[in-house]
């Protein structure tokens, strides 16, 4: 990790970490003069130490899908971003760390990642930090990488009991990038009572976005049906998306309405199995 | 030869070559690597509509590795009314100069190089706007409506009756408006050509094309050569579906290669393949219709306004769409106007079901909305209208039987469950909703000829011919030469099962060539669903004299009449004593072959009929439509290969579903660019997005097909997208009529019905 | 530019080239190795005609770094057969009329050989999950579902005799 800071360094912005390679080798930047292949680092890896789980910036898609960590319980909804990824040969490839650092819009990690309260932890020569994913995010393709950081790990806290989580995409054709993509979270003091929520949104904004007054709204309180719906709109209000080939803004918003909706009542159901 | 009696013809068997593809050893044309070979870049416009005042290449001919550059000083050459190179530039992506180099980096940066001074010109986009007077004209030589914009001469008008009449006979009338988008073919292998010449002149081209004698003539007559000095090949072909008929490419690429005097290949990327190959054009129909209380028609009017592009390599459409409003359905009252309009947008051109797709989306929507509001099932309303026999087609003034449809409708009906699937229109309430829909369709077969076709040069003259040669080897077995193109339509396989099936041998026992040149006859292009009629007939032609020549020698050495012998099973032996017989080798002998060589035309036009069922589930809160199944019911004639057959009619669900529901080349309406050249957003059907699929295959032996059999390529690709948007309207109620039918058209059109 | 020295195997024989940094291991097989079995098709990961198996799981040629492949085991198409006799999964393609233009099966196929590796009993959601990735234009992804369903019976019935 040493080298790879230290040739980042070195070559500064001519210079780019290259992983999983599936949109590096598609946008094909031309002022990049270097690669630097960290494909080789100890960074493949999931560890559950029983207060946080820990995945390594090089883990790759498809072994997110299949871990039996996130067979249930909330983080159950990173294999079921990890389901609805690309394909079979692109999920071998791709890793959970170049889908935080390309931070385009579409991606679906950040949305899940923001949902878990999850931590990036970066290194350089000078030293780690360890930064809330939610401050991870700046600009389209800009994050808080500087100088010769190397996102290394993923860091989940475990989440209280009784919290259900849900992940939705909308795309176009079953394989696609997100035209929305939603992910929930709410944490019952008990059946029906909502202790902590997070609606969390993508692709209709910049960054993926946390939409909070739909969040202080739930929280404290009991959910039923018109709550959500209520929610639901306030999250789409919260929004600010763009029209582009792929979509219209009206209908995102629209979309970020009904997803929310619906992954509020499936994370609600997830959250009172057992109560 | 009865039914029962056919031991080739008719069989799932597998395709010729197959096992080629399979094991990667298939040779492309993007496989082939010559020695010396360069590769060729062609520099393109960034503008829609422009002059090229001054184009300077001295610095990309000083760069290293640089061994060719063409602009249109060294360049002219013409195909239909695309010229290249053009002192001027048409749509966004237009060729301007082409370059040969070492590397294709090389060749890339070569383009950088050229300095290119354009005087742009206002563009226009849209072929309403096109039409109007003061747009800006893109082709000033060409003759236009006068006062029309870039509206084309002639408009094509052709019907039969008194319209104004029918509609005055009519209880009631019905006035539609349709949009059709643009598709493009996206066949996985790109357009791509290799060119070498000889010291003495000979020009070899290998390329990914639909037919290798009509590159030849493109080739030969662009670059003004005898035919015999120029070879083409077509090696197997990674897909067309219309594509790749003939570009001016091929003529720069061998440009290319004569001016650096070493083999050239030009490949498209992919990105190219989207902007400057043809697409499907888009479509404009205006219909009107007249029909009684009891659901007969009075009168029945198309207005078609086709977007050309910049060149008219897509005029067949606006020609033809009307033979497929006027063929399957009675009426006495018909009229089609055809409009071709210039855009500065991509060419378009042939793509499966050329002539048919987009207008049978308007005029089967139109037939299943008419049904629904005289409160008429829409299967029974098509039983009752389609010609009955002995009724005059308008188009080419011929008898039509459209008798097949009835099975094709029926048996599609019982499979999906018609009868009690088509519930009320926009029940139930819940958020998922289902539907079915149907539509049926016609299309083209060798013989149509006549009306507009006639007079137009340079497309499918009346009665385009079939050849084949057959030689029969001094041990008995066949080599079959023919000229078509096999681009994985199976083609070769089921010329060697019609050749094995008359002469009575194997199929193992038949070796293919084709699509050369130099060595094979002639050929047309896999296009219009004639290849199997027009070369197979060739095939069994040439077969069945091959045979009596053998039964003329073998009757002299048996000392029996000919009409005694029986050829099977690799013998030809006495009928009543089949023991005393003769093997193919003994009756040809050691030193000598049996040659036949067969010019074949279609007699007549026999018109192939289907149906398609959909069912569909639509998400009314997102609005995403999911096929759950289609049933697609197709007259096929004879199914010579079933597994090709039913190939054929799988695959084309692809892509008309797709044409349905997600595919739509999208151009800035600014910048007339298009905005989506590559498969992330350009969306076509994968694995997962599939429905169940049923192929009936009805086989109503066609008189004029070779063992009665019809063309198969395209038919599957035509009614799927009116079924489909007609189980839409079963599930929601909302007829949509633009295509394709996306999830903002159907929650947009929810609100509205609000 | 400098080189890179790379050490793979190929269809199980060692190779030692000397590769440009930014070459695609698509580049290296069908433009240095004469394996133009796996296709370019896009060039951008969407339509899988470029898959081959790299240490037996499938992944895209045209989005791998010739580089990358230092130390691993890659399986074209070309490598799937035994000599002259076909694999399982190409015999049954053949046999059901599942391969028409043929330019998409050499990914296609590999991508089926992956799934029936790693699952020898799959569904066929699963078997269409599997080759979700390999777009193709000309069979309507009809007859390959039923050939890799076909061929995992078979290759299952073997293994048990």
């Amino acid at each position: 990790m040493g080298e790879a800071a230290s040739l980042l360094a070195k070559y500064g912005d001519r210079a780019k970490i290259i992983a999983g390679g599936t949109d590096l080798l598609v946008e094909e930047p031309s002022d990049v003069e270097y690669l630097i292949d960290i494909a080789s680092l100890p960074m493949d890896y999931i560890k559950d130490n029983g207060e946080e789980i820990k995945i390594g910036a090089l883990s790759t898609i498809r072994g997110i899908e299949i871990s039996s960590l996130f067979k249930q319980g909330a983080c159950r909804i990173l294999a079921e971003a990890a389901h609805d990824f690309g394909h079979a040969s692109l999920r071998n490839m791709a890793t959970i760390g170049g889908n935080v650092c390309v931070a385009v819009p579409s991606a679906d990690f950040p949305t899940v990642l923001l949902a878990l309260d999850a931590r990036a932890k970066l290194v350089a020569r000078a030293g780690e930090r360890t930064v809330p994913i939610e401050e991870f995010f700046v600009a389209v393709r800009k994050t808080v990488l500087k100088g010769d950081e190397l996102l290394v790990e993923i860091q989940i806290p475990k989440p209280p009991a009784h919290t259900g989580t849900a992940f939705i995409k909308l795309g176009r054709t079953s394989v696609d990038i997100a035209v929305v993509n939603v992910a929930t979270r709410i944490t019952l003091r008990r059946k029906e009572l909502c202790e902590d929520a997070r609606i969390v949104l993508g692709a209709v904004a910049p960054t993926p976005i946390r939409a909070k007054r739909a969040e202080e709204l739930l929280k404290g309180k009991r959910i039923d049906s018109a709550l959500i719906e209520e929610a639901s709109q306030i999250a789409s209000e919260e929004t600010k998306p763009i029209s582009d080939i792929r979509s219209s803004a009206d209908y995102r918003r629209e979309m970020s309405r009904i997803l929310v909706k619906r992954a509020l009542r499936k994370a609600l159901e997830r959250a009172e199995e057992g109560l | 030869m009865t039914e029962e009696e056919l031991l080739v013809v008719g069989k799932r068997l597998p395709m010729i070559g197959a096992d080629e593809k399979a094991t990667g050893k298939a040779v492309f044309t993007v496989d082939i690597k010559l020695p010396g070979m360069l590769y060729a870049k062609i520099l393109r416009s960034p503008h829609a509509h422009a002059k090229i005042l001054n184009i300077d290449t001295s610095k990309a001919e000083k760069l290293p590795g640089v061994k060719a550059v063409l602009t249109h000083k060294e360049a002219r050459v013409r195909l239909l009314d695309e010229v290249a190179l053009d002192v001027r530039v048409r749509y966004v992506g237009d060729k301007v100069a082409a370059v040969a180099a070492v590397s294709e980096e090389i060749a890339e940066e070569a383009l950088e190089l050229i300095d290119v001074e354009y005087e742009v010109l206002p563009a226009v986009f849209d072929a309403e706007e096109a039409m109007k007077p003061g747009a800006p004209i893109i082709h000033p030589d060409v003759p236009m409506m006068k006062d029309r914009g870039n509206l084309r001469e002639p408009i094509f008008i052709y019907g039969v009756g008194d319209v104004e009449r029918g509609f005055e006979e009519a209880d009631y009338i019905f006035e539609n408006r349709y949009i059709t988008q643009r598709q493009s073919h996206c066949s996985l292998e790109p357009d791509v050509g290799v060119a070498t010449w000889t010291s003495s002149g000979k020009l070899t081209y290998w390329t990914s094309a639909h037919g290798a004698f009509p590159i030849r003539s493109i080739l030969a007559t662009g670059l003004n050569m005898p035919e015999n000095k120029v070879r083409v090949i077509v090696p197997h072909v990674g897909g067309g579906f219309g594509c790749k008929y003939g570009r001016l490419e091929d003529i720069l690429c061998a440009l290319l290669a004569r001016k650096a005097g070493r083999p050239v290949k030009l490949e498209c990327t992919r990105e190219e393949e989207f902007i400057s190959t043809r697409t499907r054009s888009h479509a404009v129909f205006e219909t009107k219709t007249g029909v009684k209380k009891d659901g007969t028609f009075t009168a029945r009017y198309m207005k078609a306004i086709v977007d050309l592009g910049a060149f008219a390599h897509g005029i067949v459409l606006p020609e033809r769409a009307g033979a497929w409003l006027m063929m399957p359905y009675s009426c006495p009252n018909y009229r089609y106007e055809g409009h071709a309009v210039y855009t500065n947008t991509p060419s378009s051109g042939a793509f499966r079901g050329f002539s048919s797709v987009p207008g049978h989306f308007a005029t089967e929507s139109d037939v299943n909305q008419i049904a629904e509001e005289l409160g008429i099932d829409p299967v029974s309303f098509r039983l009752k209208n389609r010609r009955k026999l002995g009724e005059m087609n308008p188009y080419n003034r011929s008898p039509i039987d459209a008798s097949p449809l009835d099975e094709c409708m029926l048996k599609g009906a019982e499979r999906i469950g018609w009868w009690s699937n088509r519930r009320k229109t926009g029940e139930g309430g819940s958020v998922r909703r289902r539907g079915v829909g149907m539509a049926a369709m016609v299309h083209h077969a060798p013989g149509l000829g006549v009306g507009a076709d006639a007079e137009r040069p340079g497309w499918e003259k009346e009665g385009v011919p079939g050849v084949a040669e057959i030689k029969i080897n001094p041990d008995g077995t066949v080599h079959l030469l023919i000229g078509m193109a096999d681009i994985g339509e199976g083609i070769n396989t089921t010329c060697a099962q019609i050749a094995a099936e008359e002469l009575g041998v194997h199929l193992e026992d038949v070796t293919v060539i084709s699509a050369d040149t130099d060595t094979t006859p002639w050929g047309w292009m896999v296009a219009g669903s004639t290849a199997l009629m027009q070369t197979g007939g060739a095939v069994r032609a040439a077969a069945a004299k091959a045979k009596r020549q053998l039964f003329e020698q073998a009757a002299k050495a048996l000392n029996v009449a000919v009409e005694d012998l029986v050829a099977k099973d690799r013998r030809i032996y006495v009928k009543r004593t089949p023991e005393r017989g003769l093997t193919f080798g003994e009756i040809v002998g050691p030193y000598s072959v049996i040659v036949f060589t067969e010019n074949y035309r279609i007699p007549d036009y026999v018109a192939p009929f289907g149906a398609q069922f959909a069912e569909v589930e639509v998400d009314t809160e997102t609005g995403q439509v999911k096929v759950l199944r289609m049933v697609a019911a197709h007259d096929v004639g004879k199914a010579i290969n079933v597994n090709i057959v039913e190939g054929q009619i799988e695959g084309a669900l692809q892509n008309s579903i797709g044409y349905a529901l997600t595919e739509t080349l999208t151009l800035d309406e600014q910048t007339g660019q298009v905005l989506n050249p590559n498969f992330l957003d350009y969306k076509v059907l994968g694995a997962t997005d599939m429905p169940k699929i049923d192929v009936i295959l009805v086989e109503h032996i066609s008189p004029a097909g070779v063992f009665g059999a019809k063309g198969v390529g395209e038919m599957g690709a035509i009614p799927t997208a009116p079924a489909i948007a007609d189980a839409v309207y079963n599930a929601i109620g909302i007829r949509i009529r633009e295509l394709p039918i996306t999830p903002e058209k159907i929650v947009k059109a929810l609100r509205e019905k609000k | 530019m400098g080189e890179l020295l790379v050490k793979l195997h190929v269809n199980g024989e060692p190779y030692e080239v000397k590769v440009k940094p930014y070459w695609t291991l698509l580049h290296l097989l069908r433009n240095e190795l004469g394996l133009t079995g796996a296709k370019l098709g896009c060039g951008t990961g969407e339509c899988g005609a470029c898959t081959v198996l790299m240490d037996g799981k499938a992944v895209l040629s045209c989005l791998t770094l010739a580089a990358r492949a230092e130390g691993k085991k890659i399986t074209t198409i070309e490598g799937l057969a035994t000599g002259l006799e076909l694999h399982q999964l190409q015999e049954v393609f053949i046999k059901k009329g599942a391969i028409q233009c043929g330019f998409c099966m050499p990914g296609m196929i590999l991508s089926a050989k992956a799934l029936l590796d790693e699952n020898p009993n799959p569904t066929e959601e699963e078997v269409r999950r599997a080759i979700s990735g390999n777009l193709c234009r000309c069979s309507g992804y009809v007859k390959p579902v039923e050939a890799v369903m076909e061929a995992a019976g078979i290759i299952k019935e073997k293994k048990e005799l």
